[in-house]
Parts: C-alpha cells; sequence; structure tokens
C-alpha cells in the first residue's frame, strides 16, 4: 500500500483533468486518453522526435560552448587573484542580464540558424558554470597545491592531476544548474527562431491541434528529466568518491 | 593597480566596439556603435518608450515573483512538513518540474489568452519551482533536536510550526526566493518575445525586425538593468531586514568572534 501511494497521487490527477475537461467541455482540456494518443501518434511518424533531436542538439551544443569558454576561465579567475581583480567588474556588468537578452544581438549578429541557438544557449549556461568553476577554484585547499610542488610537480601537472579532480564536484554542481537553463533557453530561441520542439509547439498550438501540443510539452518535459537524469548518472559513476556522493548511512 | 585596470576594462571594451564601428569592420547597420544607442537612450522619444516597456517588464515580474513565490512557500511547507502528503504529490510534481518554462506558454495562451494574466501566470509558474524546492528541503534540514524540545516542552503542533520549523527554515527559503527573482525576470522578457504586444521583450524583437536596431541593443541593456535593480532592491531589502532583525535570515558571525 505504501509503495502504491506515489501512484495514487497521479491517478488523482489524471482524474481530476478528466474530470474538468468534461465539465469544461473546450477543445482546450482535452482528456489524457486523447493527450497519450496524440503522443503515440507524434513518436511513431516521427515528429516529435526530430523536433526533440534539434532542441537537444542545440542544448547540448550551447553547453558544450559554455563549458570549454567558462569553465577554464573561471578556474582561472579562482585560483589567480589577478585575474579576479581584472576581470570581476566586467563580469559584474553582464551578469544581471537575463538570459533571452542576448536573442535580439545575437539575432541581428549571426542571423537564424543553428550558430544563433548554440550562441545564446551558450552565453546562457556559461554563467552558472563560470560561478561554479570560480568557487571550486577558490575553495582548492592550499596543502594540495604546496604538496604537489614540493613533490615537484610542474605546471600542467598541478592543473590536470591535481587541480582539475578537486574542483571536479563543484563543476558538476554548477553543470547540474546550468543544464535546465540551457534546455529553457533553446526552447526559447526556438520559440523565436525557426525550428526544433519550441517551434513546433507554437505551430501546433496556432493550428489548434490541442492534443498534439500538450503531447509535445510533455515530450519537453521528458527531455528535461531524461538529461537532468542522465547528468546525475554520470556524476554518480564518475565521482563516487566525492563525499557528497557518498552513500550516507541510513538515519536512524 | 590591477584593480583599477580591471574597472576599465570595460569601457576599454566598448571603445574598441566604437572604434571597429567607425572603421567599418563591424557592419553598423547590424551591430550600431555604442555611441548611437547611447543615443537612442538620451533621446527623449526612445527613451520614454524604453521606460515604459520596462514599467511593463517589472510589473509583470513582480506578480509572477509574488504569486509564484506564494504558491512555492505553500507548497514547499506543506511537503516539508507533511510527509504522506508530500509522498503523494511527488510524482506529479516530477513530471510538471522538469518541463521548461518556455513551454507553458502556448498552454497558458490557450486558458487565459493573450495578455499580462499570461505573462505573470507563466513567469508565476517558472518561479515557484526554485522557491518550492528550498523551503521543502530547509523544512526537512530542520534541527530535530529543535523539534524535540518543541514537544518536550509541551508546543501543540500548529505553535511548534509557527516559533519553530518557520523561523528556521526561513533563511532557505529567502536564498530560494532569490534565485527565484532572477528567473520571473528571465521568463517575463521571454514571454513577451513570443507572446505579447508590450515590454522589453517584445520592444527588443520588433525593433531589431524593422531595422531600429540602436532602439533593439537599447532595450536589450533596459533588460539588464531590470535584472540589475531587481536584484539590489532584493538585496537591500535583505539587508534591512538583517539589520532590524540580527539573525533572522541566518546566523551571522561578527569577525573574529565565531565561537
Amino acid at each position: 500500500m505504501t509503495r502504491l501511494r506515489p501512484l495514487i497521487g497521479l491517478l488523482a490527477a489524471a482524474l481530476l483533468w478528466e474530470a474538468a475537461s468534461r465539465a469544461a467541455g473546450t477543445r482546450a482540456m482535452p482528456t489524457p486518453g486523447e493527450i497519450a494518443s496524440a503522443f503515440v501518434d507524434l513518436v511513431l511518424n516521427g515528429t516529435l522526435l526530430r523536433a526533440l533531436g534539434l532542441t537537444l542538439g542545440h542544448t547540448t551544443l550551447g553547453l558544450g560552448a559554455a563549458i570549454s569558454l567558462g569553465v577554464p576561465l573561471g578556474l582561472w579567475m579562482g585560483c589567480s587573484r589577478t585575474a579576479r581583480a581584472l576581470l570581476t567588474p566586467t563580469m559584474e556588468l553582464v551578469r544581471p542580464l537575463p538570459p533571452p537578452a542576448l536573442i535580439p544581438p545575437a539575432m541581428l549578429l549571426l542571423g537564424f540558424g543553428p550558430a544563433m541557438y548554440v550562441t545564446v544557449v551558450g552565453f546562457a549556461a556559461c554563467f552558472p558554470l563560470l560561478l561554479a568553476a570560480m568557487d571550486a577554484g577558490r575553495a582548492m585547499p592550499a596543502p594540495l597545491l604546496d604538496t604537489a610542488r614540493s613533490l615537484g610537480a610542474g605546471r600542467l601537472r598541478i592543473a590536470t592531476r591535481v587541480i582539475a579532480p578537486a574542483c571536479l564536484p563543484g563543476l558538476a554542481t554548477g553543470l547540474r544548474t546550468a543544464l535546465p537553463v540551457a534546455l529553457i533557453v533553446a526552447v526559447l530561441t526556438e520559440m523565436v527562431g525557426g525550428d526544433g520542439a519550441g517551434r513546433l509547439i507554437l505551430r501546433l498550438q496556432r493550428t489548434w491541434r490541442i492534443p498534439e501540443m500538450y503531447a509535445c510539452v510533455i515530450g519537453l518535459g521528458l527531455a528535461g528529466w531524461a538529461l537532468a537524469a542522465g547528468l546525475s548518472f554520470l556524476e554518480r559513476r564518475i565521482l563516487f568518491w566525492a563525499p557528497a556522493y557518498q552513500r550516507l548511512p541510513p538515519q536512524p | 593597480m590591477i584593480a583599477q585596470v580591471g574597472r576599465l576594462f570595460p569601457l576599454g571594451l566598448l571603445l574598441v566596439w566604437e572604434s571597429l564601428c567607425r572603421l567599418g569592420v563591424i557592419d553598423a547597420r547590424f551591430v550600431p556603435a555604442p555611441s548611437a544607442i547611447l543615443a537612442c537612450l538620451v533621446t527623449p522619444g526612445s527613451a520614454g518608450d524604453l521606460l515604459d516597456q520596462m514599467g511593463h517588464t517589472l510589473l509583470r515580474t513582480l506578480g509572477g515573483f509574488v504569486l509564484g513565490g506564494a504558491a512555492g512557500l505553500g507548497l514547499g511547507l506543506t511537503c516539508g512538513v507533511c510527509r504522506r502528503f508530500d509522498k503523494a504529490l511527488l510524482p506529479l510534481l516530477e513530471i510538471l518540474r522538469p518541463i521548461p518554462s518556455v513551454a507553458i506558454i502556448p498552454v497558458a495562451i490557450l486558458f487565459l489568452g493573450l495578455g499580462n494574466g499570461m505573462n505573470v501566470a507563466v513567469a508565476a509558474f517558472a518561479c515557484a519551482w526554485p522557491v518550492f524546492v528550498a523551503v521543502r528541503d530547509a523544512v526537512r534540514a530542520v534541527d530535530p533536536l529543535l523539534c524535540d524540545t518543541a514537544r518536550i516542552c509541551g508546543l501543540t503542533q500548529g505553535r511548534a510550526f509557527r516559533l519553530v520549523v518557520l523561523p528556521a527554515s526561513l533563511p532557505g527559503a529567502v536564498t530560494g526566493l532569490h534565485t527565484a527573482l532572477g528567473i520571473a525576470v528571465a521568463v517575463a522578457i521571454s514571454s513577451e518575445m513570443v507572446a505579447s504586444s508590450d515590454g522589453l521583450g517584445h520592444l527588443a524583437i520588433t525593433a531589431s525586425f524593422s531595422h531600429r536596431e540602436p532602439l533593439a541593443w537599447a532595450a536589450v541593456l533596459a533588460m539588464g538593468l531590470a535584472g540589475g535593480i531587481c536584484s539590489l532592491v532584493f538585496s537591500f531589502l535583505r539587508r534591512l531586514v538583517e539589520r532590524s532583525r540580527p539573525g533572522l535570515l541566518g546566523v551571522q558571525y561578527r569577525k573574529g568572534k565565531r565561537p
């Protein structure tokens, strides 16, 4: 019974939705059954998967750009006081800019296309990563560096064998924050621009194919869930040694 | 010395941008020089327009933040206190939470039509989540010792909730609210870009589609300003509360007085 309890909530929500859609009688609220069949249709004819593939592609490419730019910059700013003093004012000026604010400039500079989507997503995802990398770099225990240096490790060796592993848990936290931001901004740029799941949702709504639209929203939710789940799986596989990921003994 | 250079760094970037535009390296039709953007900010007509649209955006942000924050607080407190309710609701919330908030825009248009209500609802949906998660975790992390002490002292459940759980989870809630405010600004602007007839988001998109590039860039600048204003006001209020009620929003240590 206790194991079934989570299902009760879902079932109650579905029943409530069904009752509400019957009572309202508008086409704005199709029944769960209609949405499910629309979802299956969209998946089978490939529309949804193609759109989600595009969206996920933009998201991951943007994240990749953000990682390759934000992480080294953040680590540098975290480890070197000079870099921090040099770049902090600029960063503080750019940081309050909400992520969607970059869409119009990117549109003017790059036109519509994958380059623009990736740029905007990259910019939006860059800040959480940069801040996390900076914090991780600042929180580096000094004895680790000193030990490595006194054992005769070179700069490159220290960077790859000491700094990188020490900062990895912090970076994972940043990535976990950046992931939903990247997906949201990817969908938004697609809504303003041209293709992918964002465009698909808007088109379905404007052509009044409401069950399909809900199915697409659910598909995006599943994509977001899959991204988060995949990331946490990777974290547990790669960072099993970090204290934050070790399984705690059950609390009394 | 380096700090001075750092402070002058943005200015240097602007100078480089300006000179590149003047020299024709950057196409000034698409990327106007900073001076042109500044002129657009100072010209009475466009400045008034920008201020007006910024007012719309800020109002929507505030509306979404208040509604979403209240919803997140209520839901988070309930889920944190009542395990059974939490378990029943969890799968539903775990399905709703990963949906990118802008994907809700078409659904909101269906129910609320185009207009303020839709923008506010989308912003509220987006910023309810961080508050919910922060409050629920904060309530769960309340020291069991405190709760046990309250029970031993004979406090009823209602009083214990009001006097122990609520103050102990306040710092976590404030952190969640700060995150939510940034999200509210971003999502309000996003929803204006996709479906609205006013606001900064709408202004930036229409201006860039209608060859008024300086105005579009000025609108982007105004978005940054709106985000900055929200963050500053929140920090200011928080500091005000901290000064009048020390320790209310988290334990404070004076320098050198760590226990």
